[in-house]
């Protein structure tokens, strides 16, 4: 109970004032203004350098926030992209006339049940999805590249995979289905190594500024030895006391945090642009945009990038507010 | 504190017991003219000489209205007329129920009293009036 009224009691209309820097904050309407000097000076608390360190943590927890959604998002469209499709390979060894195969193929695909679309793939389509790798070169044509035809499959209801390939095998030679389950779990199998990678370096990030607070209130404690004394005179409890701590490295943790997540939003925005100007070839750059889909972040990543703010000043306040804690225990 | 004016040092422990500034305000500044340190309200505390940073101490003891109210030599450093105004200032908290001990070497101050005295006397404890021994 006592954290549900530690939050009644907070002085929330003065916050406002402990975030922006002391000029801005002078000129806020009377309400918001903290109601008299703040008694733990704000400057022997929170440096330039502590804020340069907090904003830069900020940045580095967004950027990896962020690319760890943004290759959830690009994989679970992908996924979805790909199991509403199947894929049917056509050996062209094995065949005199292709053409025909495939118009035979495609019919017998499109009578199937749950099929929604046949979609015939010519030699220039699969010469296409080799350009990446092998360039666009007439040589191509000389080649016997696979034929495709791509397969929609309605999703309402889904045809038994397994007895159209049954089905194929028996019909037709050199006739081969591909229901992309391999690349399914591969794509599932690399967002979830993302997100562990992501979820370590956040854990790190979040470490090192805990690290940092920490240090930060003990100086900031034995800078400020005399007030916490004149405090405990008055009657201060310890509560209050970290209450006047507190606040200031909230206010520097919003502060800092903003600066760390517009940095990042930047990044993001300029990220189509960095990823042309570092993709290098057009295979590097394939690569990168399956991973990472076309470098831009949706509104929900954005969301992500507003809550790292809230969770990093919280951090700092509780952070905070428990280092006070302990060493107020080493003084008495 | 030295960062902080007269006024917001005398009104610390209200502050601290979570009292609202505005319930209180008028009474800081009463206090504050009544220990005449009233002009000097807005002044911090590395401009004010040693009676008034005495005065300042003294109204910021009293303005929470504490049980027991010790005071050591209150009226060393000040002219005559606050000392009787501190003095007053004490009788008044007694009357409202803070008990008062005040530690001094001013018999004059003691004469103005009715008041229980303990007298230190070559390390002898003596409840009672003084004994002024001719030496």
């Amino acid at each position: 109970m006592t954290f549900l009224s530690d939050i009644k009691d907070y002085p929330w209309t003065s916050l406002l004032a402990g975030v922006l820097p002391a000029r801005l904050a002078a000129r806020l309407p009377k309400r918001f203004r903290a109601p008299s000097s703040q008694i733990v000076p704000p400057a022997s608390v929170a440096g330039r350098a502590l804020t340069i360190v907090i904003a830069i943590m900020t940045f580095l927890a967004c950027l990896t926030a962020g690319g760890v959604y943004m290759v959830h998002q690009s994989a679970s469209a992908w996924v979805d992209d790909i199991a509403s499709e199947v894929t049917i390979e056509l050996n062209p060894l094995e065949t005199a006339d292709i053409e025909k195969k495939m118009t035979l193929v495609a019919l017998f695909l499109a009578k199937q049940p749950g099929v929604a679309r046949v979609k015939p793939m010519s030699a220039d389509d699969s010469a296409k999805l080799l350009e990446p790798w092998l360039g666009s070169t007439a040589a191509l044509s000389a080649l016997p590249v696979p034929r495709l035809i791509a397969v929609e499959i309605d999703r309402s209801e889904p045809p038994d995979i397994e007895s159209i390939q049954n089905a194929l095998t028996q019909n037709f030679e050199g006739v081969t289905l591909d229901d992309h389950r391999r690349w399914q779990s591969e794509i599932k199998l690399i967002t979830r190594s993302t997100a562990l990678g992501g979820i370590a370096v956040l854990a790190l990030v979040a470490a090192a500024t805990i690290a940092v607070i920490v240090s930060a209130t003990r100086s900031a404690m034995a800078t400020n030895r005399e007030i916490i004394e004149v405090l405990h005179f008055v009657g201060a409890n310890d509560r209050f006391i970290s209450r006047e701590f507190e606040q200031h490295f909230l206010g520097l943790g919003v502060r800092a945090g903003l600066v760390g997540a517009i940095a990042a939003a930047v990044t993001f925005l300029l990220m189509p642009f960095l990823l042309s100007l570092l993709g290098g070839g057009s295979v590097t750059e394939a690569e990168t945009r399956r991973l990472l889909g076309n470098g831009e972040l949706d509104l929900g990543g954005y969301f992500l990038l507003a809550l790292t703010v809230v969770v990093v000043a919280a951090l700092c306040m509780v952070t905070s507010r428990l280092g006070v804690f302990r060493v107020l225990k080493t003084y008495a | 504190m030295d960062h902080l004016t007269t006024w917001e040092n005398v009104a610390l422990p209200l502050r601290v017991m979570g009292r609202n500034e505005s319930d209180y305000a008028d009474d800081v500044t009463d206090l504050l003219h009544w220990v005449g340190l009233g002009n000097r309200i807005h002044a911090y505390p590395e401009t004010l000489s040693g009676g008034e940073k005495q005065r300042a101490a003294i109204a910021r003891a009293v303005i929470g209205r504490p049980e027991l109210l010790l005071a050591d030599e209150p009226t060393g450093n000040v002219d005559p007329a606050i000392g009787n105004r501190l003095l007053r200032l004490f009788v008044e908290l007694n009357r409202l129920g803070t008990s008062v001990i005040i530690a001094t070497h001013d018999y004059g101050l003691m004469e103005q009293l009715e008041a229980p005295r303990l007298m230190l006397q070559e390390g002898q404890l003596q409840v009672g009036a003084p004994q002024i021994t001719a030496r």
